[in-house]
């Protein structure tokens, strides 16, 4: 791991492999000039996907959509810079509900979407959310190498490298970097499972299940790729979903591990000698032009306001939002 | 119908066909045209022997028919059956599987329209019968026979299953090393050795699910398929491995054969891929091929090979034979000929313009061998890319790897590591084994897998399998995500090979594909009911610490939706500025949640509605 040092080689280390990171070290050496390396291998994009890279939080606070609608537009901007416009599409997604809570919970994220203009209507169980933004990874990271050395990060798989700060950009790199008892209770690790199906499509492009712990994205060829939390009932849950034609085949499966936080929002800011992001979701990607003006010390009054009220150090008693129960990893 | 495909019963090498029994022929029907053949024949061979080499069109392309991709077939009598393991028998009627286009049913062609693999119907069918065993031995090769041979030794019952429809497995093709028995030697010993009680042997035989300690098993007797399970304490996977195709344009093209398929076609089944070949290889084997295809009556056009000067025991008795050789050369692209058979052109290593133009009826093929980790994966094995190749990785309780498939190369090493496999089994000491080859002074070491630069023509595909899995164009996006079909091992090693997988996660796609987990069965899965929340979370500290919970009304008969914005009448309607928010639905109006201070002098908000803002007051108590 990157050590912090009086001699620093860089001042900014970004480790991760997930497309935060990438351009969260590119907009940090570009815009802000600092001195970055990230430190990650991105993974292939014959990999199944574990983040669906989409603009739609599950959350109800206008605070967070306030920062990721203006987020999500100064990502378009970034990667029409970078030379790949064209990797944010639109698409509609459903969120769908089975209990209570999450019904009332969906009912209040609707309205907050619709307040930052949102187009949304009522289905049966839940709601569905027209034109959000959906990021394209794959053309992304395929310019992302040549992008960085063009905006002055460096860029390295693996190793040490002395940085006056470490920024642990996604889950893996908090699991290897973060020792179980140094993690904050309201850290949660989950145990999840990225399948691909061979499947009739669903009623929407992507279709959440909060209650049952699954999103669904429809692929090219009647494939679904699912991506579900938990070890418990995997299958009876994902089946429960799928709009058939059963036995449904499996074409491939990957299984890793993630955070969740407890209380259902973010967690950005210092942890020991790290700063850590996560608990971000589908809308991490969006959110690298905030995260970076937050480690260059530029960002707005209001952006600060809400990143402070998500440090690990803050009380997060009037963050919550939604939590749906999920089953901590062993 | 002739058999043009057929050598003499006398060809030299035994390339008259040693599974064939001349004085026996046979006619069957396939898709109503008549193919003759010899008892001994597979439907395959037969069908190859009759000229028929195309299975139909994919895209804009043809692609050949062969061991690797064929259409299944079926009786009146009975359900469909894999060509190559189906045994040819007189007086069969049978009909091939998928969609066939009448416009492109020719002499050579089955005509098939390819536009999916048709999933294999017995994956599904429950088992006809049970075999219980100490040991399942799955792989009938040298290593395969070793282990069952042990494990009888030592007292133990034996099962083992062999795809094909005999015993030996590739050991034929690569031919002794050093001062070696010969592979047909070892073979007929390690086969006769199986005849004992408690060994049960059953080819024609494939393995297709792993549940624990039990296999299934789609077996074809009396030309009839049945499923059966095989329950063994142990299983030891000597799957060997398969032949990678290099990647060019054209490369499954009718009359593009691997060399390992046009040897067993060959030896087995007298039956070449044309009567005149190029032999493409990186390796000195295909050599050996060559001047035995030669010797056998094929007019050998050229041996290209991409190595400079190979050096190779079989390249100077090629050379000896008066066979044409081209060093430094690799396959470009392959197309039809003018007239008949193909055009194949070969590049200088390093470039991408044509230097060598040659026509034939047949292209044969060499790659390396990609150890086959198909069912080590299914097992819940993992895999790693090294040496240009995925190797088995990590260890499963009471199963093992030996052969070609554990990454071992001499057949005695097969035969040890087969041997050290079962003692590792059944909790002995393992014995080591030795990996011995001719030094690289005598023999020039097998060049990677040749990649093509890309030129315009037919598609490259990274494989010879059914996935069916094309070379994308330049930039455009991998498609090993895309496909519904899962990738081979051999189409994520060219992928790797092409810059398209990262090394790094060669293993974890190949496991993530080659482990998929069973068929998802229908689920009515729900969550335990609840009732709601009196206190929500996302709510707290949303509208100041003290929030008062009041019924708004409307002049109307308007409902407010739950979760729609209160505003103060005089805001703007920005989310932000909410003073409150709808709790619950009313009639008319609904029950609010309103900060302290928006209530302050004021009993009439607006109501942001999904149909647009509604003014309200608050009820009179």
């Amino acid at each position: 791991m990157p050590q912090c040092g009086i001699m620093a080689e860089f001042e900014i280390a970004i480790v991760g492999t997930s497309l935060l990171s990438g351009l969260l070290a590119g907009v940090l050496a570009r815009d802000h000039g600092g001195k970055v390396v990230r430190i990650g291998r991105p993974l292939s994009a014959q990999r199944l996907p574990r983040s669906l890279n989409l603009a739609l939080p599950l959350a109800t606070r206008p605070e967070g959509w306030r920062l990721l609608r203006q987020a999500e537009a100064d990502t378009r901007t970034l990667l029409g810079s970078i030379g790949v416009p064209d990797s944010v599409g639109a698409t509609e997604a459903e969120l769908v509900a089975d209990l209570p809570d999450t019904a009332a919970a969906l009912d209040h994220l609707a309205h907050m979407a619709v307040g930052f203009r949102h187009q949304v209507r009522r289905i049966d169980g839940g709601w569905a959310f027209r034109h959000v933004a959906v990021l394209d990874a794959d053309p992304v990271e395929r310019r992302l190498r040549e992008w960085l050395l063009a905006a002055g990060a460096a860029s390295i798989d693996e190793g040490s490298v002395d940085a006056r700060l470490t920024v642990l950009a996604d889950d893996d790199a908090i699991f290897d970097a973060v020792a179980a008892s140094d993690r904050p209770a309201v850290l949660v690790p989950q145990s999840m499972t990225s399948t691909l199906l061979v499947s009739r499509p669903s009623s929407a492009p992507v279709r959440r299940y909060p209650d049952r712990g699954v999103t669904l994205l429809a692929r090219p060829g009647n494939t679904m790729l699912a991506i579900v939390g938990g070890e418990h009932e995997i299958d009876a849950r994902l089946a429960s979903t799928l709009p058939g034609p059963f036995p449904m085949k499996r074409l491939a499966t990957t299984r890793y591990r993630r955070f969740s936080t407890s209380d259902g929002a973010p967690l950005i800011g210092p942890l020991g000698p790290h700063f850590v992001i996560t608990g971000l979701g589908d809308t991490a990607p969006f959110l690298a032009p905030a995260i970076a003006r937050l480690i260059a010390g530029t960002a707005a009054e209001e952006d600060k306001r809400w990143f402070a009220a998500h440090d690990p150090a803050a009380d997060r008693s009037a963050i919550a939002d939604i939590s749906p129960a999920i089953e901590a990893a062993p | 119908m002739s058999q043009p495909r057929r050598l003499a019963a006398d060809a030299a090498h035994e390339f008259g066909g040693i599974a064939l029994d001349r004085s026996k022929p046979l006619s069957f029907r396939l898709d109503g045209r008549r193919i003759d053949g010899f008892a001994g024949d597979t439907v395959l061979s037969a069908v190859l022997a009759a000229g028929i080499d195309a299975y139909g069109r994919f895209g804009d392309t043809v692609l050949g028919l062969t061991d690797r991709l064929a259409p299944l077939a079926a009786s009146k009598r009975g359900g469909p059956l894999p060509l190559d393991r189906h045994p040819a028998s007189d007086g069969l009627d049978l009909a091939t599987v998928g969609h066939r286009s009448f416009s492109f049913r020719r002499g050579t062609a089955l005509g098939h329209v390819i536009d999916g693999i048709v999933e294999l119907p017995w994956l599904r069918l429950k088992p006809e019968t049970t075999l219980t065993a100490d040991l399942l031995v799955v792989g009938g090769g040298v290593a395969g026979l070793a282990a069952a041979d042990a494990a009888a030794k030592a007292g133990h019952s034996v099962v083992l299953v062999e795809r094909r429809p005999w015993l030996g497995g590739d050991a034929r093709y690569f031919g002794p090393v050093g001062d070696e028995a010969s592979p047909e030697t070892v073979s007929t010993d390690l086969i006769a050795r199986l005849g004992v009680p408690g060994t049960t042997v059953l080819t024609h035989a494939e393995l297709f699910a792993l549940h624990g300690a039990t296999a299934h098993v789609h077996r074809i007797v009396d030309g009839r398929g049945m499923v059966v399970a095989v329950s063994a304490d142990r299983i030891l996977l000597a799957t060997g491995s398969v032949q990678r195709l290099p990647v060019f344009a054209g490369n499954r093209l009718p009359g593009v054969t691997s060399a390992i398929s046009a040897y067993h076609l060959a030896k087995r089944y007298g039956v070449i891929p044309g009567r005149s070949a190029i032999v493409a290889t990186q390796s000195n084997y295909g050599y050996r091929l060559a001047m035995r295809l030669h010797d056998a009556g094929v007019d050998i056009r050229r041996i290209v090979d991409p190595r400079v000067n190979p050096q190779s025991r079989f390249v100077d008795f090629a050379k000896a034979s008066g066979l044409k050789l081209a060093g430094g050369q690799l396959p470009l692209a392959a197309g039809p000929a003018r007239r008949h058979g193909l055009a194949a052109s070969f590049a200088n290593t390093g470039t991408a313009l044509s230097a060598l133009d040659l026509e034939a009826e047949a292209l044969i093929v060499s790659g390396p061998f990609q150890p086959d980790l198909t069912l080590w994966m299914l097992a819940g094995g993992g895999t790693h890319w090294s040496g240009g190749k995925l190797l088995a990785r990590g260890g499963i309780e009471r199963i093992a790897l030996a052969g070609s498939a554990a990454g071992y190369r001499s057949m005695s090493a097969c035969i040890a590591s087969g041997r050290s496999a079962v003692a590792e089994l059944f909790g002995r000491p393992r014995e080591p084994v030795e990996d011995s080859e001719i030094g690289a002074p005598y023999e020039t070491p097998e060049a990677e897998t040749t990649i093509a630069p890309v030129v315009a023509g037919a598609p490259a595909f990274l494989d010879a399998g059914a996935s069916l899995l094309v070379r994308p164009a330049p930039g455009a996006r991998p498609m090993l995500t895309r496909h519904a079909q899962a990738p081979s091992l051999g189409d994520v090693a060219a992928s790797v090979e092409l810059g398209l997988t990262l090394p790094t996660d060669a293993g974890a796609v190949a496991e993530e594909r080659g482990a998929p987990g069973g068929d998802l069965a229908a689920s009515d899965w729900k969550p335990a009911p609840g009732t709601l929340s009196t206190s929500l979370p996302w709510l707290a500290g949303r509208f100041g610490d003290d929030p008062q919970t009041v019924r708004l009304v409307v002049d109307s008969t308007r409902v407010f939706a739950r979760g729609a914005l209160v505003y103060a009448n005089t805001s703007p309607a920005d989310p932000l500025l909410a003073t409150g928010v709808i709790e619950s639905e009313g009639a008319p109006g609904g029950t609010a949640l309103i900060s302290r201070a928006g209530l302050a002098g004021t009993d009439r908000f607006i109501v942001e509605t999904l149909d647009g803002p509604s003014p309200a007051r608050i009820a009179p108590n």
